[in-house]
């Protein structure tokens, strides 16, 4: 999805590598958050979260 | 102060995320958490009348049929106590939820490339809102404690699937300007609701059906104001930095 837009010179979009090591490591750790809070199946973590889960739609038990 | 981009993005996300969590824990309190509760007494009535049953009934059928108590299997595993315990581990669930999101949003905004402002960053967040609330919910809808669904992990990956899709179909949508890409964004945002979220084959609830639409409505309001805050607190932040 890195999308160099075609229209003018203005818009068209270098993307630097400390752009990309910024996206790739806030989404790597937003995966993570996102992924304990909602997604991990151990009954300590589910317990913890649960209403927040259910509060937020995340698939619950 | 010069910041790298990394180091903008991870403080705004911190930042935006912390305070939506904050303030959508507080929005909680009034909205969705009574109706877990009370969800929660109807769960555990159906349980103990269905454990009733078994001693009396010698085919013991209708215990079988009768949701799962709200325990998950193991008595035994740690659950906090209802009260401050279990309050202060929902707020804290949001505030790592908030965080998440604020950093998957600021990766978004980040690989888009333009300024953030607070507008811009309410409309990503209403953007987020759609990807990761709403268009999930449009297949798997909210549900209360006590509802029977099909079995947990199709529904997270039906869930992730939507997700996905629907935040890739958006961004085709919005940022390319050829009719063509935007025509493969809405048939994309289509496609994991053609494929159908998974359902039990017989679907079942110990809450009345007038509690679990109240909670549907409440979920979606709380989430849209949480996925706003995220988006217009991040914009806010990094106007700062500029």
């Amino acid at each position: 999805m890195t999308n160099p837009q075609m229209t003018t010179a203005e818009t068209s979009v270098q993307v630097s590598a400390g752009k990309m090591t910024s996206v790739i490591v806030s989404a790597m750790i937003g995966f993570f958050l996102i992924y304990g809070v909602g997604f991990a199946q151990p009954n300590a973590l589910h317990n913890a979260a649960h209403d927040s889960r259910h509060s937020l739609v995340f698939p619950c038990h | 102060m010069n910041f790298s981009s990394l180091q903008r993005t991870l403080t705004s996300a911190i930042i935006a995320g912390v305070f939506a969590g904050l303030l959508i824990s507080l929005v909680q309190i009034v909205t969705t958490i009574p109706i877990i509760t009370e969800a929660e007494t109807y769960e555990n009535q159906a349980a103990s009348s269905a454990a009733d049953d078994h001693h009396s009934a010698p085919a013991g059928a209708a215990a079988t049929e009768a949701p799962a108590a709200h325990s998950h299997g193991d008595e035994d595993s740690w659950a906090p106590e209802d009260g401050v315990e279990r309050l202060t581990y929902t707020f804290l669930s949001n505030v790592i939820a908030g965080v998440g999101f604020a950093l998957l949003l600021g990766a978004a905004m980040t690989m888009r490339g333009r300024a953030i402002t607070v507008q811009s960053g309410a409309l990503w967040g209403v953007s987020g809102f759609l990807v990761f609330s709403l268009l999930p919910a449009a297949g798997l809808p909210p549900e209360v404690p006590g509802t029977q669904g099909a079995p947990v992990e199709l529904r997270q990956m039906w869930w992730f699937l939507t997700v996905a899709c629907s935040a890739v179909a958006l961004a085709l949508i919005a940022f390319k300007p050829s009719w063509i890409w935007r025509g493969v964004g809405i048939a994309l945002l289509l496609v994991p609701h053609v494929i159908g979220a998974p359902h039990p084959e017989v679907a079942s609830s110990t809450a009345p059906a007038a509690l679990a639409a109240e909670f549907a409505i409440l979920t979606m309001i709380s989430s849209a104001i949480f996925w706003i805050m995220i988006g217009s607190v991040s914009g806010f932040i990094s106007e700062k930095f500029q």
